[in-house]
């Protein structure tokens, strides 16, 4: 498990690199590597853009029938999320970018879950396993 | 000849007598080489059964001598049943073993034995499967470089979502290898065109265009074409031709390129 | 600045992405090529892309800005170097980059530069 702290755009790119070590280190194949890598990319962005300082969290998670996959978990005390259907709807965006981040990452992994409290924060939950 | 049997005898007696009981039971069918070396099989397991018993698991040697079986039913030799009676034919010798463990812990670790002789023989399937699954892609999706420049992707069969992503990394990989600016898509052996094709198809359609390149639809047969307007489905921009001819003098086209008769030159 | 390279061919500009862009990074580069643009009055820009690892919305967001600020200044951009691996993510994510058509390589680039600028001339061309 590893956890990594999201403040700047640097950040962003480590993040990238932390999953991609564990994506490998799991072996995924090069197509299923890059749907990761960019669904972090956009998650970790998100935090960045949005709530200032966030974490992200990667860990192994394993099925009782032996398949393994990856789970990353985003959490930031930021503004939170008003409107979460808009939200996930592609195209929205309340600030920079395309608005797509979330309704992308979604689209890229196997698990997408996601709370929210405006005011409070906001936790990402996203998993991808290895076929 | 049981009745002499019944105390504690040495191995080599107990082997003998178990011997004789598969010799009834699992061998009937069984090719000469094959049975020599279950025979053989047999008697490391007494072995390993008298003199290597871990207390708790199955220790080094049983894991190994299963995984030997597991190999040779994988080739057909023996069914799941089979392995699994054969694993559990030494319970009744189990008893008159002169091993330091108790009754209850080899019984016990027959079962076990018997469980991970299933185990390894379904693993093995798998792995057989994926690997023919491999070589059945590769057979049934040829990518051809008809020209300069055009690929043609005959695809035939039934697409399942898993097999579609295959192909669709399989034919973006050929156009940037190939340096490809048109890749035919001929359709003529799919069996159904449903939703689920029709959305794979928009997809590579999409991701050929972002590579720089073209995609064309063939053989769209005419009863494809009324399902797929029952359907509701709907290609968008991608082009479609009825026939892989029709789609190879698009191709030379959009290349700049044609074919001539000669004798009308 | 080795995160961009640029080049010349001909009067065609060339500019190779190959490190991290980020909103620091972006403006000075944006800065650059449309100074370039401007002093070499460039018909084309050719993005080349084949050294990124993946594509987010974010770096979509940049080549389709840069590329509309390329056309506001009377020039054309063309997308080179998408990785299979890159178009599939887009297309799982319905991501694409409005403003720039694709080439499989340079030569297939500077043609369609070619293709592009004369029918700009033309006055049905939308804009």
């Amino acid at each position: 498990m590893s956890r990594v702290e999201i403040c700047s755009e640097q950040d962003i790119v480590l993040a990238r690199q932390v999953a991609r070590r564990a994506a490998i280190g799991l072996g995924f194949s090069l197509v299923d590597q890059t749907r990761i890598i960019t669904a972090v990319s956009e998650l970790a962005r998100n935090i960045y853009t949005y709530a200032v300082k966030g974490w992200m969290t990667v860990q192994e998670l394993n099925q009782h029938t032996g398949v393994v996959g990856l789970e990353f978990l985003f959490e930031d005390q930021g503004p939170g999320i008003d409107d979460l259907q808009m939200a996930l709807t592609a195209g929205y965006s309340s600030g920079q970018g395309l608005g797509l981040g979330l309704s992308g990452a979604k689209r890229l992994m196997d698990e997408f879950d996601l709370h929210s409290i405006p005011g409070q924060g906001t936790i990402v939950r996203v998993v991808k396993w290895t076929k | 000849m049981s009745k002499h049997y019944e105390d504690k005898g040495n191995l080599s007696d107990l082997y003998d007598e178990w011997l004789i009981t598969m010799e009834t039971s699992i061998w009937g069918r069984q090719e000469i080489e094959v049975i020599s070396k279950i025979e053989s099989m047999g008697l490391q397991i007494f072995k390993a059964l008298q003199n290597h018993i871990p207390e708790e698991g199955l220790g080094v040697e049983l894991p190994k001598i299963i995984t030997e079986l597991a190999k040779i039913a994988q080739q057909g030799k023996l069914t799941p049943k089979e392995t699994a009676r054969f694993a559990f034919s030494f319970r009744p010798f189990l008893k008159r073993l002169t091993s330091t463990a108790t009754v209850e812990r080899l019984n016990q670790l027959l079962d076990e034995v018997g469980i991970f002789s299933l185990e390894v023989f379904f693993n093995t399937s798998d792995s057989i499967i994926h690997t023919q699954r491999q070589d059945l892609l590769e057979l049934s999706t040829p990518i051809i470089k008809l020209w300069e420049g055009i690929l043609v992707l005959p695809l035939i069969g039934t697409l399942d979502s898993k097999r579609a992503q295959e192909v669709m990394e399989k034919l973006l990989n050929a156009i940037v290898n190939y340096e490809s600016k048109v890749i035919i898509l001929d359709i003529t052996g799919v069996s159904t065109v449903d939703t689920l094709v029709a959305n794979y198809i928009l997809k590579t359609a999409a991701a050929v265009n972002l590579l720089g390149a073209k995609l064309i639809i063939t053989g769209i047969s005419p009863e494809i074409a009324q399902t797929m307007v029952h359907l509701g489905v709907e290609l968008g921009n991608i082009v479609t031709r009825a026939v892989m001819a029709d789609g190879v003098e698009l191709a030379l086209a959009l290349l700049k390129r044609k074919i001539v008769d000669l004798n009308k030159e | 600045m080795d995160k961009t390279s640029l080049l010349k061919i001909g009067n065609v500009l060339i500019l190779s992405i190959e490190g991290e862009i980020n909103d620091f990074s972006v403006v000075s580069m944006q800065e650059m090529l449309l100074g370039e643009v401007k002093n070499t009055s460039a018909p084309g820009v050719i993005l080349n892309i084949s050294r990124l690892e993946i594509m987010d919305s974010y770096m979509a967001r940049v080549l389709s800005d840069t590329a509309r600020m390329i056309r506001l200044m009377g020039s054309i951009t063309v997308l080179v170097g998408v990785n299979p691996m890159i178009a599939l993510t887009m297309v799982d994510m319905g991501l694409d980059i409005k403003e720039v058509q694709t080439a499989l390589n340079l030569d297939g680039a500077l043609e369609m530069l070619k293709g592009l600028r004369l029918s700009a001339e033309y006055p049905e061309e939308s804009a």
